[in-house]
């Protein structure tokens, strides 16, 4: 996989992209507060480029909509292009609205949209992975039913506890709800997939399936840390969740990038 | 198309499904196997157990044990097979 990565355009466009959201982020660390919303708007640049490109990967290489693989590259586009979405109406607020951290806003209509799409999209790893042979065993069957009780309980410890059910407000009622339950379940997915279906996914595939899964995890942890840091008043644009998001969108890019080609 | 071109066509078929055209380059690319896939007709030259063999494992190359399991799944749907028929590979 790492061949097909180097040898790849698309790759190095991700690693310029990273490379000046990074050093532009260290540059806001240092307290250069200028044009800090157009640095979070020029992060979604990583996502976007990335979501056209696994689409364009999934109908070149897999069939596009007609095969397993072709869905899973696709939805994971659209989870993608979704944050993309998101940071647009997010930049809008921040800009036009003078609206600091706006939540809950249209903006999560384009965030929230990670959630079904990498759900899709790690249903779809699940059945290209065989978890349907892992079911038929005892250990595939306990992985399935644990890792899930084990994931509500995770959010539920976090942050479901935590939500007062004021429904005055439901709109922010559902997210608060929606978020922490939403975004850990395409990590779950994974994990099951990567517990319960390990010594099944083998070949080429094996160390592109894994990065995915890395990818899920990934983003579940900065989904997280954005969630811990909105709801305690410290989250800022321009702060380490955004370079979180930054490198998230990175990892999924070059794991998308691993199947454009099979290196013989 | 007598059963073991049947059942290539069955495994290349539900390959497809999963993994799109990749699963009919690696079939073509298949000794003795020879594909008119527009019109899902398969030929075997040669003996046609080690064929299937070597088509199982052109997928295994790709994704490791699942595709095995996919294969026999695919073996499975063919009418009058039977255990002892299979290749070495479906068993």
């Amino acid at each position: 996989m790492i061949n097909t990565i180097l040898k790849s355009k698309q790759t190095y466009l991700i690693l310029a992209l990273t490379a000046v959201i990074i050093g532009w982020w260290l540059v806001i660390q240092a307290g250069n507060l200028e044009n800090v919303y157009l640095f979070n708007w020029s992060y979604g640049l990583i996502g976007l480029s990335s979501a056209i490109y696994g689409w364009h990967i999934a109908r070149k290489k897999w069939g596009g909509y007609s095969s397993t693989v072709g869905k899973l590259l696709t939805w994971l586009g659209v989870g993608l292009f979704a944050q993309w979405v998101g940071l647009q109406i997010w930049t809008y607020y921040n800009l036009i609205a003078q609206v600091e951290v706006p939540y809950p806003s249209l903006a999560d209509i384009g965030y929230f949209g990670l959630v079904p799409a990498y759900t899709i999209a790690a249903i779809m790893l699940a059945k290209v992975c065989g978890i349907k042979f892992s079911l038929r065993s005892m250990k595939g069957k306990l992985v399935v039913v644990l890792f899930p009780l084990l994931a509500l309980s995770l959010a539920f410890g976090l942050f479901v506890k935590n939500v007062g059910f004021d429904t005055s407000n439901p709109i922010q009622l559902f997210f608060d709800l929606a978020y922490p339950i939403g975004t850990i379940i395409p990590a779950t997915i994974g994990l099951v997939v990567l517990f319960a279906a390990n010594e099944n996914i083998g070949g080429k595939m094996r160390s592109r399936i894994l990065w995915l899964i890395g990818a899920f995890v990934l983003q579940f942890l900065t989904e997280y840390l954005f969630l811990y840091r909105s709801g305690n008043g410290t989250y800022v644009n321009g702060g380490f969740v955004d370079l979180m998001y930054a490198l998230s969108y990175a990892v999924m890019g070059l794991g998308l990038v691993g199947f454009s080609q099979l290196e013989e | 198309m007598d059963m073991y071109s049947q059942i290539v066509e069955k495994i290349v078929r539900q390959q497809e499904s999963i993994i799109g055209p990749i699963a009919i380059e690696r079939a073509e690319a298949v000794s003795g196997l020879s594909l008119d896939w527009p019109n899902h007709k398969v030929t075997i030259s040669g003996d046609q157990k080690t064929v299937i063999d070597n088509l199982v494992d052109q997928y295994k190359a790709l994704f490791g044990q699942v595709s095995v399991e996919v294969s026999k799944d695919a073996a499975r749907k063919v009418a009058g097979v039977t255990p002892e028929l299979l290749p070495k590979s479906l068993q």
